[in-house]
């Protein structure tokens, strides 16, 4: 992505953001949320003795309780109407997940201090178990940026969420040369931790390419050469009147797309 | 803008040509409607997903074993939950469509109502349950046409995880007709698989003593191997019940909500809310009946067989052992023999002429439905029962770490009985678990197959502590072994079994004294022991 483009994108950033904190449908990214907290209460609860191995499954399984929340947090019905504005569809996606990253800390922060106070001497790995989770959130985010494009207007949470929880199920399923869910101290924990963050540099990667603008798609080469064939005649005068301005070659770029 | 139109339960359409009643026309529409969404859901990815999933579990749980088939029913229900949660999303998926693709409105021109719009969705779930039916069926002949299969089915238990399909596809329906956002099922199946875990690793740590676990969907049959049916004591039956009155009051609850929403005829409406009342009805008792304590009756047949085992036992000769199991298991003696046979032929014909025959009996660790930390002071062969035998549990099958763990403790045991005879009716084995006779037995173990080979290995490798059993519900019946002598054995199983024999065998008096010690058998061998403290 050239440099000014980049910089006009950066710019439009405080602008967007009242829109699109607007746009977000907060419900069920904080319902999961709290479902997560809750569910994590009741199965780490005082005076209930309960096993590592367990209690990283809990773990685990309020990760994905949580992650069902970004699933849908790209739903975007507007999505067809918006694509003619000038922040590109990768930033508004961007600008939704960064606006939900502050829950998600505090959500994250709370399943710790839970495990934590509730089990004081058990050392839990939290890094790598960060890892895990930003990782599972990735994903997630990947299926629903993937998924806008197979469901009908832009939700992508009608694939995202049953994908990973088919997903998630299958994982916990992997045999142990490639398992991700491993136990601290195993011989497979840091081989896991690789793939867990190959996967989130997968994923973010995915993401990426799914968020891309409909409104920059490059047309075939020889869709552009007949089409600048046809449009030269008329195009060589309004082209040479506005080459002064950057903006309005980025306008030319989009009418292309 | 779109603008909500209130529709009437009879038909828009009434009245048309054909000479044919419009309520014959609307339920032929209806039954239409319900086969073309029961054909997408059945072509749901979730759904091809989820059926994938089930028949890898049933295929992975029944591969290699010798089942016990009732048990093998109640592992039909773990292999067919992602079903039952694929049901739950794609049928609220189904029921949301119109609303997602803006055809609500286009309903209004044909000739089905609401009501029968749900009653459609919750009709094209049964293919999916007849799908989960034929999967149970399959897995439960494939199962039953293995060698050594032994029990009967319990239907009810075969039943439930197709009334746990029924029951998601229902809440999947009941969800959509409630709330209009497609977020809210898989936060609800999550909350729900959650709770299911929860109640159910609840019951594998309490068993009978937290009957009200049973108001979970789904419980796992208890962790050791399978008792007699009659001493399982599930209240199977009144599950089943209990989760069909849960899937009719959901249906039930979507019905009359469609009626309501549509504004539909007051009689519809008093119809549907007494079919729901009925189904609350049913459950309420179910739920009852099944969370009752054990009875007296089963509670202390349990304690019997626990206190003496031999009375629920029958026995019979074959070859050079008394094998004696529960009434119905004889076909697992044909599969135990191979490994017997080796091991007495393993031993010199004047020893084996002075210990034989051994019993080989089973133990299940049935104290555990009594007493999970077996604080009463229960456990299996502590009463009257006779002299001491190689124990063998019910579980059994070609390989995979608990079938190996099982060959080994047979072998193992078998050869600790040849080893170091029982004199008299009574009279406890010399026996030092971590001397000579120790290593010698385990060598004999290990070498009557490759499983009992692993199962030893497997052992020994990952101990718990420096002396070891070959259960994980051990009895005392079963020997205990030192680690250090089991790496010894391990050794001894690397080198030629010939070479080893003929060595065995000429000193056969020494290497089996309970006094000879681990140092004293490696002279003998000519080999290092391995190093490590004694026990």
């Amino acid at each position: 992505m050239p440099a000014g483009r980049l910089r006009r994108q950066f710019r439009l950033v405080p602008a967007l953001l009242v829109p699109i904190a607007r746009a977000v449908g907060w419900v069920p990214a904080l319902a999961a949320f709290a479902l997560s907290l809750g569910l994590l209460a009741l199965a780490v609860r005082p005076g209930l003795e309960i096993a590592p191995t367990d209690l990283l499954r809990w773990l685990r399984l309020a990760m994905i309780v949580a992650a069902l929340g970004y699933a849908f947090l790209l739903d975007d019905p507007s999505g067809p109407t918006t694509e003619a504005v000038a922040g590109s569809l990768l930033l508004r996606r961007t600008l939704r997940v960064v606006l939900l990253l502050p829950a998600t800390a505090a959500w994250w922060v709370a399943v710790v201090w839970r495990i934590r106070a509730v089990h004081p001497g058990l050392p839990l790995p939290v890094a790598a178990l960060t890892l895990e989770a930003a990782a599972l959130l990735a994903v997630t985010l990947a299926l629903a940026a993937a998924g806008s494009h197979l469901a009908p207007e832009r939700r992508g949470g009608v694939v995202a969420a049953p994908a990973l929880l088919t997903l998630a199920t299958a994982a916990f399923l992997l045999p142990a040369q490639v398992t991700l869910y491993a136990q601290p101290g195993s011989a497979a924990w840091d081989g896991a931790h690789q793939r867990w963050a190959m996967l989130l540099g997968l994923a973010l990667a995915a993401f990426a390419v799914a968020s891309r603008d409909p409104a920059h798609r490059r047309l075939p080469s020889w869709l552009r050469g007949l089409a600048h064939w046809l449009t030269r005649g008329r195009a060589a005068p309004a082209e040479a009147g506005r080459s002064g301005s950057p903006d309005a070659a980025g306008q030319v770029e989009r009418s292309v797309g | 803008m779109t603008t909500a139109i209130e529709h009437d339960d009879r038909s828009p359409a009434a009245g048309s040509p054909g000479g044919v009643p419009a309520g014959a026309r609307s339920r032929r529409s209806m039954l239409a409607l319900a086969a073309v969404e029961s054909g997408r859901l059945l072509r749901h990815p979730a759904v091809l997903a989820a059926t994938a999933l089930s028949v890898w579990l049933l295929w992975r749980w029944g591969r290699g074993t010798a089942p016990v088939l009732h048990y093998a029913d109640i592992a039909t229900q773990v292999p067919l939950a992602p079903l039952a949660g694929a049901a739950l999303l794609a049928t609220n998926l189904a029921v949301l469509r119109p609303h997602r693709d803006g055809a609500v409105d286009l309903y209004g021109a044909t000739r089905l109502s609401l009501a029968r719009r749900t009653l459609a969705h919750l009709l094209s779930v049964l293919p999916l349950v007849a799908l989960g039916g034929i999967l149970v069926v399959a897995d439960l002949a494939w199962l039953a046409s293995m060698p050594g299969s032994v029990g009967t089915p319990h239907l009810a238990e075969a039943a439930t995880g197709l009334a746990l399909i029924a029951l998601g596809g229902c809440l999947g329906v009941l969800l959509g007709r409630l709330v209009r956002s497609v977020a809210l099922a898989p936060l609800v199946l999550v909350a729900l698989a959650f709770g299911s875990l929860t109640l159910a690793e609840l019951q594998i740590g309490g068993h009978d003593q937290r009957p009200w676990t049973w108001l979970g969907t789904l419980l796992r049959a208890p962790p050791f191997d399978p008792p007699p049916a009659a001493l399982l004591g599930r209240p199977a039956t009144w599950h089943l019940v209990y989760l069909l009155g849960i899937g009719v009051a959901l249906a039930a609850l979507a019905l009359w909500r469609s009626l309501a929403q549509a504004r539909a005829r007051r009689r519809a409406q008093v119809a549907a809310a007494m079919v729901l009342v009925a189904a609350l009805a049913a459950t309420a008792a179910a739920a009852v009946v099944q969370t009752r304590p054990t009875s007296s009756a089963l509670a202390e047949r349990r304690l019997a067989v626990v206190r003496n085992p031999a009375a629920e036992l029958v026995c019979q000769r074959r070859g050079p052992a008394n094998y004696c199991v529960f009434a119905g298991f004889e076909p697992q003696i044909d599969l135990w023999e191979p490994t017997v046979r080796a091991v007495v032929a393993a031993v010199p014909p004047a020893a084996a002429a002075r210990a034989l025959p051994v019993t080989v009996a089973h133990r299940v660790g049935l104290h555990r439905l009594i007493d999970e930390d077996v604080n009463l002071g229960v456990q299996e062969g502590q009463g009257p029962s006779g002299p001491m035998v190689a124990p063998v549990g019910t579980a059994w099958g070609r390989d995979g770490p608990l079938f190996e763990l099982a060959h080994a403790r047979l072998a193992a045991s078998v050869a600790a009985r040849l080893v170091a005879p029982t004199r008299g009716d009574g009279e406890e084995p010399q026996w030092t678990p971590c001397n000579a006779q120790a290593v010698v037995a385990l060598w004999l173990g290990g070498q009557a197959s490759p499983q009992a080979a692993e199962g030893i290995s497997q052992a020994v490798t990952d101990p718990f502590s420096e002396i070891l059993v070959f259960s994980h519900d051990p009895v005392l019946d079963d020997p205990q072994w030192g680690v250090r002598a089991g790496r010894f054995a391990l050794t001894l199983l690397d080198r030629p079994r010939d070479q080893v024999t003929q060595t065995l065998w000429r000193n056969w008096d020494l290497v089996t004294a309970p006094e000879t010690t681990i140092e004293r058998l490696g002279e003998v061998l000519g080999m290092q022991p391995p190093s490590g403290a004694d026990c």
